[in-house]
């Protein structure tokens, strides 16, 4: 018989020795403070970074589980192996031994006492942040996420690595290799194993996203019970493994062979526990594998046309829905089989057609009926499908790489699985994605991408649901019976989703669209914020749809709008079709809960922000005025960006498309192009009816981050056509950059082409006439050359395959004020020059309101639209033009759309018209012979791009550092970031509009060091004399609160000249924007050299261009 | 309660041979276990509590096999190692209740008091609350005792208990053993001074090299050196001649030379008067003679 009497006696006095032992102490004392600390700063400072932490009730329990399980191994695993050692060096164990307790006794008190100490210091700090949660009432209180991540990840954690350590003590017999062993492999697992997939290695969820929904709880309980259970019972059996071999005689030697016979089994049952882990990874990959296949195979088959579909659904333990849909066969050849997706889970129980039944085959997610007489050309259908299941969600996103689609995101110390729809009791939410109903063909072919199939169908939708619950899908709810709601749809759409919870609806009526919002009983953090609003939430809405059509020149085409809470771990992934994600479906958008992560839903520190600012500019507004504020912030962040921004991301993160976008609503759910030739035409359409104008902010934000996504489009497509892109590139969100500036730039020809200032609504009025349509670009292509007699010819196959790009020169801008019949006019002048032989496009667009007027942060005035225009440059070419505005120009923006130049965009500041009196206000360009050129004559200019510019770093020899700079992978940029990033540690390549070049405007930059690193311009002098030299900087402006201080250190530049050699330093605070003047110097004709070093103090030194100016 | 040891042997991994066939009946009362370190005493010691494993032979306790019965023995088992020391961070009064609780005293009350009575016995009440690593070297060893004690168990195994004890100590815990072992108890007191033994136990055994050398009471190990211990009278220029042709027990010096005591059959040639034998004597004289004559 096992006493507990003395399991519980060696446990109470272990714990009692490890409470006192000032290693733990030490321990528990940070991790109190630490943890305390960080509740403190989340709870108690509103800043958009504490946001997550304020919004989702399970995230600090999260955030601190995850930082308390990773320290906590550590410290286990030395309190577990010294727990041992002591066994084996002191006589007091000997007089513990010969004490009648079994071996097994003895081990599991030890493992208690020490689980003990653990849980203690587990339940303290639960307690603590369980106080900062009521205290700052930030976030409501739950029970569930802290009962989960106590037994689910800490204490299998902690009963594993006490095992591990228990076992390899016992068989090392040696504290020090132990310990070194285990952290050898924590730290493997953190840095390695951890994130493997299946997160098998993963035994104390560092990688494993384990967030906590206060809607679903954990997404996929099942694995991780299987993954912490298979943990459990291998720490188990390890701990059972150490008794078996504990030094100590066992009261009965039968003992020792049941305990390791218990061993052996809890082994083997925990490997069957990680069998079926890697099994289920392994099925999860065969079964998108087969689903991907078929769907290439199949997606080329013709497929029928579903005009009207009714789905009855029941919601239940598994759905069980009825399917009734109309069909078309729209090709002029009979179809003898019809083909549909469906949920590979579904069991499809009849097939029925015109009332008679059918004989079909299901094979995964395809369905193939068989019609006897075939389906004839033109005629019509009647199919009635019926299929139950709990569908299997597996099935989404086969365009996407597996790690993709199985991957996280991660929100500072969270991750957060990702998840495409859910299927539970409480909760289901089904997106076309699942496959949740039958669709004709398949949707997409996931080996080509960019190629689509979409069909708009007048859906009618019912929904049967448990009681308490009520669903959400497109369309106006009603109640039928108490159970039963029907969705009066109307529009025919591409795509239905449902939502089905315990929800609390509030909506409102704008101008004949239902606007509203349906979120999880209890969730309603947002009305106290907006408690002043009353009616003005109508006006606010409208204001800001008004604000977002206008400048798209598209209406909302719907009656309803829905925002629909969903977990924080539903989620999308790119499609290369389009730029919509599956949070924003037609009429709605799923908003992660409680805001989770969407700063702008921040109400509390938005309010608090605007009040302060409020205050600061004594504005005085009113209460009510503020909430306004706040809540037109809310919808413009939420629901018009166009990309999600992470300005703190790591360098080469691309910015993602906003999946809380309502732009879908505009183009992508509503038209359809579609090209046999050039498939990526619907996105490009897409693209360019959003029509971004050029935002300052991102010419801003790429000056910081060094590249922006238009660059590194246009990188790639130096080197590939799109089409070879599209083929080759994995990585999907390069794939949209690519499209997106392809597609703008397609656009733009055709607008510049036609030279009607009208295209643009033609194109609207066109789209809008044929929405709820598949459009051929056939069709499209002759009402161009009907409408406007031009001939598209094979431009769309070049657009899409050739890969050269042209490359532009930009010379000064000169504005004058001319006034002619008493109305003044600005002419702005300017020159490019096409260095390249192909031909390109140049938008210039010119900010409004200069003569002095001062804005905010960005130069303020955004509101104002932007005058612009677009020039066609052939290759080697060179044109003046001249454009006419009608008010002061503050600022332009030069925008090459499509080229070799870096940046794609730059921005000329503080434009300074003067008075002309004899001047013409026309517009024109001319083609003229002198091209653009920097230098001017007697002047030499070497710019870092030149063959004559050499940078050098000494420390690039030592063995080590080369072997470390072999192995860095081409993820490695060709430019680092700008001034937010680090400096790098040797030369690298930084891009910014206020550099000098050419056509790549960049220069080297390198973290100031001992001077052995340098940077030496050179040239031939042809004229021996006296020249001045020039170094080309940039004023070092400094931004935020910490501002006005000079900015320390000097560049310390070399001059070897006629003379001798002259050592000159330039303080940084001396800066000036453009030259700057070194000296001037005698060179007879040789070659001379200006050398740059890394000394001098400065955070960063930055090398761009030298110049020459001969004296005459 | 009687321990009978068969036959026992034991041969380390490394083929050291630590016991040699020893076989010993112990029966209630003090027991003392004699011999020079590394005779086999503290291997046979923990044997007997079951640390370790005999390579062949066997121990019964009250006719009970202790391999089949070694949770009952150890029920019935206090010990005290040779190098005890406690846990640096447990209390005094707490290491007995741990060692009483694992003992198999039950009730708190009841383990109260016998933890108190037993503080009180060691002469370590005063010092209850300090932690192990805090007491002295004698308090340590009366820590020692009062773990093996505790739980009243039938027997007690205590390994070379007084080495580093001062005099005072050693005397007053040869009487809580001597006071103990009126009960109905087994002490086996395994020393190398032979002190402890004479003044304690009515039975001992002698150990060499791992083999029984004697058993029987230490009167009847004095008997058998009777007329074989002298006192002579040394010059300091006889001195040295003694030492090498006798076995010298003590030398005192005295006036114009030195009195010595030496174990011999007949020390012929010197100023020699023969003495009464004490256990020291014997276990000289034993180890002399039937030690070499029984290696043989």
């Amino acid at each position: 018989m096992i006493s507990l009497r003395n399991i519980n006696t060696i446990a109470r006095y272990e714990r009692r020795i490890l409470f006192r032992s000032w290693f733990f102490r030490i321990f528990a004392i940070l991790a109190i403070l630490f943890i305390g600390l960080f509740c403190g700063s989340t709870f108690f400072n509103r800043n958009p970074f504490t946001w997550m932490f304020r919004s989702l009730p399970s995230a600090i329990v999260y955030s601190n589980f995850f930082l308390l399980n990773i320290i906590q191994s550590v410290i286990a695993v030395f309190l577990a192996s010294d727990f041992i050692k002591r066994d084996k060096k002191l006589d007091t164990a000997e007089v513990l031994f010969i004490r009648p307790m079994s071996n097994f006794e003895y081990i599991t008190g030890k493992t208690m006492g020490l689980l003990g100490v653990f849980v203690t210091l587990n339940l303290l700090l639960m307690v603590l942040t369980s106080v900062f949660i009521f205290i700052s009432g930030q976030v409501p209180f739950r029970i569930m996420p802290f009962v989960a991540y106590f037994f689910m990840v800490s204490i299998p954690s902690l009963i594993f690595i006490i095992g591990l350590t228990f076992a390899l003590m016992t068989l090392l017999r040696n504290q020090a290799i132990t310990f070194i062993i285990l952290l050898g492999y924590i730290a493997l697992v953190l840095f390695y194993l951890a994130g493997k997939p299946g997160y098998v290695f993963d035994y104390m969820l560092f990688a494993m996203p384990v967030p906590f929904s206060d809607i679903v709880g954990f997404s996929n309980v099942q694995y991780i019970l299987w993954h912490r259970m298979a943990y459990l019972l291998l720490g188990t059996g390890l701990i059972l493994f150490s008794t078996a071999f504990l030094k100590r005689i066992p009261n009965k030697a039968a003992n020792k062979a049941v305990v390791f016979l218990s061993t052996v089994l809890l082994i083997v049952v925990s490997a069957v526990g990680f069998a079926n882990m890697i099994r289920q990874n392994k099925a999860v990959v065969e079964n998108r594998e087969v689903y991907s296949t078929l769907s290439s195979e199949n997606f080329s088959k013709k497929v029928p046309l579903m005009k009207q579909a009714t789905i009855n659904v029941d919601i239940g333990e598994q759905l069980k829905a009825v399917s009734k849909m109309t069909l078309t066969n729209p090709f002029n050849q009979a179809l003898d089989t019809l083909v549909f997706s469906i949920n590979p889970a579904f069991n499809v129980e009849k097939i029925t057609g015109d009332g008679h039944d059918l004989h079909f085959e299901k094979n995964a997610l395809l369905v193939n009926v068989f019609l006897q007489k075939g389906l004839m050309p033109g005629k019509e259908i009647n199919l009635e499908m019926h299929y139950s299941g709990i569908p299997d969600f597996d099935v989404s996103y086969l365009d996407n790489e597996n790690e993709d689609v199985y991957g996280h995101d991660q929100v500072m110390t969270m991750r957060i699985d990702r998840q495409y729809g859910f299927y539970r009791g409480d909760y289901v939410l089904l997106t076309k994605e699942n496959l949740w109903y039958p669709i004709p063909g398949v949707a997409y072919d996931p080996s080509k991408p960019a190629i689509f199939r979409q069909q708009f169908t007048n859906f009618d939708l019912s929904v049967k649901v448990k009681p308490g619950m009520l669903p959400v899908s497109q369309g106006q709810r009603q109640t039928t019976d108490s159970l039963v709601y029907r969705f009066d749809i109307r529009d025919p759409l591409p795509q239905l989703s449902l939502a089905v919870s315990d929800y609390e609806e509030r909506k409102i009526d704008i101008d004949g669209i239902e606007v509203g919002i349906v979120f999880q009983k209890g969730h309603d953090y947002f009305s106290s914020h907006l408690s002043e609003l009353g009616d003005t939430v109508k006006v606010l809405i409208t204001e800001f749809l008004d604000d977002y059509e206008r400048p798209i020149g598209m209406y909302y085409p719907y009656r309803t709008f829905t925002m629909v809470e969903a977990p924080v771990q539903f989620a999308s992934r790119p499609h290369s079709w389009t730029s919509a994600l599956a949070q924003s479906q037609p009429q709605m958008v799923f908003y992660p809960e409680w805001g989770f992560n969407v700063r702008q839903a921040d109400f509390k520190s938005n309010y608090r922000m605007i009040k302060r600012d409020s205050d600061r500019n004594k504005e005085g507004l009113t209460e009510k005025e503020i909430q306004a504020r706040v809540f037109t912030n809310f919808l413009n962040g939420m629901l018009a960006e166009e990309s999600a921004d992470m300005p703190f991301g790591p360098p080469g993160t691309s910015t993602s498309s906003n999946p809380y976008s309502i732009y879908p609503n505009y183009y992508y759910y509503v038209n359809y192009i579609t090209s046999e030739e050039c498939p990526v035409l619907n996105y490009a359409f897409e693209s360019y009816l959003m029509k971004g104008e050029d935002d300052p902010r991102q010419i801003f934000m790429s000056r910081a981050m060094g590249l922006g996504n238009n660059e590194r489009a246009n990188l790639m497509l130096r080197e590939k056509s799109l089409k070879q892109i599209i083929a080759e590139e994995d990585d999907q969100q390069k794939i949209n950059n690519v499209l997106q500036v392809k597609g703008s730039y397609l656009l733009t020809w055709i607008e510049k082409q036609i030279n009607d200032s009208n295209f643009d609504q033609f194109l609207l009025d066109y789209l809008y006439n044929n929405s709820y349509r598949e459009i051929k670009y056939s069709e499209l292509e002759s009402e161009l050359s009907q409408r406007f007699n031009i001939k598209m010819g094979d431009f769309l196959t070049n657009w899409y395959n050739e890969s050269e790009l042209p490359a532009f020169g930009l010379g000064n801008f000169e504005v004058r004020e001319i006034v002619e019949n008493s109305q003044a006019y600005f002419v702005v002048t300017t020159k490019v020059t096409n260095y390249s032989p192909v031909d390109g496009l140049v938008k210039f667009s010119f900010q409004m309101g200069g003569g002095g007027r001062r804005g905010g942060f960005f130069g303020g005035g955004m509101e104002e639209e932007a005058e612009e225009r677009t020039f066609l440059i052939e290759g080697n070419q060179t044109k003046e033009l001249q454009m006419v505005l009608f008010d002061s120009p503050r600022s332009v923006i030069f925008n090459t759309l499509l080229s070799q130049n870096i940046p794609v965009s730059s921005m000329e500041w503080g434009l300074r018209s003067e008075k002309d009196e004899n001047g013409k206000a026309e517009e024109y360009e001319r083609v003229v012979d002198q091209p653009v050129e920097l230098a001017l004559p007697g002047e030499l200019i070497v710019d870092n791009t030149d063959p004559n510019f050499s940078v050098s770093d000494p420390s690039l020899e030592n063995p080590i550092r080369k072997f470390i700079e072999s192995r860095k992978t081409e993820e490695e940029e060709e430019f680092v970031r700008g001034e937010f990033g680090p400096p790098p540690t040797t030369w690298k390549k930084v891009a910014n509009s206020e550099y000098f070049g050419k056509v790549e405007k960049s220069a080297m930059v390198v973290r100031s060091g001992d001077g052995s690193k340098t940077a030496t311009w050179k040239t031939p002098i042809a004229e021996a004399g006296y020249y001045d030299i020039y170094v080309f900087l940039e004023e070092q402006r400094r931004f935020g609160r910490r501002g006005r201080r000079d900015p320390e250190g000097k560049f310390v530049y070399t001059v070897a000249h006629d003379d001798g050699v002259e050592k000159i330093e330039l303080e940084i605070k001396d800066f000036e924007d453009g030259w700057n003047l070194l000296g001037s110097f005698y060179f007879s004709s040789d070659t001379a050299a200006v050398v740059l070093s890394d000394e001098g103090g400065a955070d960063r030194v930055i090398a761009d261009a030298v110049k020459w100016v001969l004296q005459r | 309660m009687d321990i009978s040891i068969q036959d026992l042997t034991k041969i380390y991994p490394n083929g050291h041979k630590a016991l040699k066939s020893v076989s010993l009946e112990i029966s209630n009362g003090m027991f003392g276990l004699l011999g020079a370190n590394g005779a086999g005493k503290s291997t046979l010691m923990r044997i007997l509590v079951s640390l370790m494993s005999p390579t062949t032979g066997k121990v019964l306790v009250n006719g009970e096999d202790l391999r089949k019965n070694r949770k009952a023995i150890r029920t019935m088992t206090g010990y005290l190692p040779q190098d005890f020391s406690a846990f640096p961070k447990l209390r005094s009064w707490e290491f007995l209740d741990y060692s009483a609780r694992l003992a198999g005293v039950k009730g708190k009350q009841k383990r109260r008091d016998a933890v108190e009575e037993m503080l009180e016995e060691v002469g370590l009440y005063e010092a209850r609350e300090r932690f192990a690593n805090n007491l002295s070297g004698g308090m340590k060893r009366r820590l020692g005792i009062a773990q093996a004690l505790i739980g009243d168990p039938k027997i007690i195994i205590v390994d070379e208990p007084t080495t580093g004890l001062d005099p005072d100590e050693r005397i007053r815990f040869r009487n809580l053993l001597t006071k103990i072992s009126a009960r109905d108890v087994i002490i086996i007191l395994s020393t190398h001074i032979v002190g402890d033994i004479s003044s304690t136990c009515h039975h001992m055994a002698l150990l060499r090299s791992g083999r029984l050398m004697y058993n029987g009471s230490p009167e009847a190990l004095i008997n058998q050196a009777k007329g074989n211990v002298w006192k002579i009278k040394a010059s300091h220029e006889q001195f040295d001649e003694v030492n090498v042709k006798f076995n010298v027990i003590s030398s005192i010096p005295s006036v114009g030379g030195w009195e010595l005591e030496v174990v011999n059959e007949s020390p012929k040639g010197f100023d020699a008067v023969p003495i009464e034998p004490n256990l020291e004597h014997a276990y000289v004289y034993y180890m002399e003679h039937y030690a070499e004559a029984s290696l043989l």
